[in-house]
């Protein structure tokens, strides 16, 4: 099975009065198991002002796994961002180059990742690690 | 200020027939500018040892800004891969919305944006024929008249320290308002108690509300699916 790692290195050394040098990697396995995660989807999309769009949709074959997500905005101007909800609940605001990585409760539509740009329109990449999806049959 | 920076390594040599390598460095700033953020809680363990849940940070007593480009980092230090955390948005007495679950060893890493529910606020008017000894019970504390005047019995109840409620008063009149957001349990005037000591006709007027509480915190809540002791770390660097 695939080995797939997550680090992150967070680094200061003037937001305490001693540094901080955090670092953690953690192996993604399906939900319960020591099987490294087997499927995953990536895209990068333009994401305009006005509208709040569905980035990922949360459906039952997701749920009660230990799907992951992580989203970058590809933003450079530092006014720009976008806001990430899912369901009613603002998780909240990447700006300009933020990221951020997560574990996703994907069970039903009110758990779709929600995504609207402030400002303008911006890009973002995202990946998806998840378990338990198969393919519809063609209309 | 300070400049702290957050960089993330997605990788995996057989996910797909092509190595995955994602590598991306942010540099944590204020919302809207290259200021960077100032504040942290610091690096917090807390040792869970029950199904139940917990609140891990409250929004309120961590003064984060709402809407502000604050960033959130926890991580499961166990080591099971069976047992896990569901970490949620929300308020723990009231309605949240669950991220995720963070497994042994899961971390996660997220902006936080920290949203706030309603405080609760309402009226109490001091009516009647007051006296000195009468008394006002509500929120567990009792109040004192000290004489027949309205206002300034309403004085004394707006000195008074209610351990839940913040006052201000205007002439006969005095505002409550919540500490806290929640939603609040009415009918409020049950809540009032009068003992008229001095034997006149003491009464009140409380307005059921002037504005309704809500309990929309955005605060972060953990609870694990079992209850052997799981240390989770946790830190917010926020503004």
């Amino acid at each position: 099975m695939a080995t797939t790692t997550a680090t992150i290195t967070l680094a200061s050394t003037d937001l305490l009065s001693d540094s901080l040098s955090l670092s953690s990697t953690a192996t993604l396995y399906d939900a319960g198991t020591t099987t490294g995660v087997t499927q995953m989807k990536m895209g990068r999309n333009e994401i305009v002002t006005g509208t709040n769009f569905d980035l990922l949709d949360a459906t039952a074959a997701h749920a009660n796994k230990a799907n992951k997500f992580y989203i970058a905005n590809k933003a450079t101007n530092e006014d720009h961002y976008v806001v990430i909800t899912i369901g009613a609940q603002v998780i909240g605001r990447l700006y300009a180059g933020d990221w951020m990585f997560m574990p996703w409760e994907a069970a039903a539509h009110t758990q779709d990742i929600e995504i609207q740009a402030y400002v303008a329109s911006q890009h973002i990449e995202w990946i998806a690690f998840h378990e338990g999806e198969t393919l519809g049959a063609a209309a | 200020m300070a400049t702290t920076t957050a960089t993330v390594t997605l990788a995996s040599s057989d996910i797909m027939d092509n190595s995955l390598s994602i590598s991306n460095t942010s540099t944590l700033t204020k919302a809207g500018n290259s200021t960077g953020l100032p504040d942290t809680t610091g690096l917090r363990r807390k040792r869970i040892t029950t199904i139940e849940p917990v609140d891990l940070l409250k929004r309120e007593s961590e003064g984060l800004t709402v809407n502000g480009a604050n960033k959130l980092y926890i991580k499961n230090t166990g080591t099971s891969t069976s047992k896990y955390a569901t970490i949620s948005i929300g308020d723990i007495g009231g309605t949240s919305t669950k991220l995720g679950r963070l497994y042994g060893g899961d971390w996660m890493f997220i902006p936080w944006a920290a949203t706030k529910g309603v405080k609760e606020s309402f009226t109490y008017t001091v009516t009647g024929e007051w006296a000195a000894t009468d008394t006002l019970t509500f929120d567990g504390v009792i109040a004192t008249s000290a004489d027949t005047t309205e206002a300034n019995f309403a004085a004394v109840i707006n000195a008074t320290y209610y351990p839940n409620w913040t006052t201000t008063v205007d002439g006969a009149v005095v505002t409550f308002t919540a500490r806290e957001a929640y939603d609040q349990v009415t009918p409020l005037a049950a809540q009032f108690v009068i003992t008229e000591a001095s034997g006149t006709a003491a009464t009140q007027t409380v307005s059921t509300h002037v504005t309704d509480g809500t309990d929309a915190n955005a605060d972060i809540i953990c609870q694990l699916n079992h209850a052997t002791e799981t240390v989770i770390e946790y830190m917010a660097i926020y503004e």
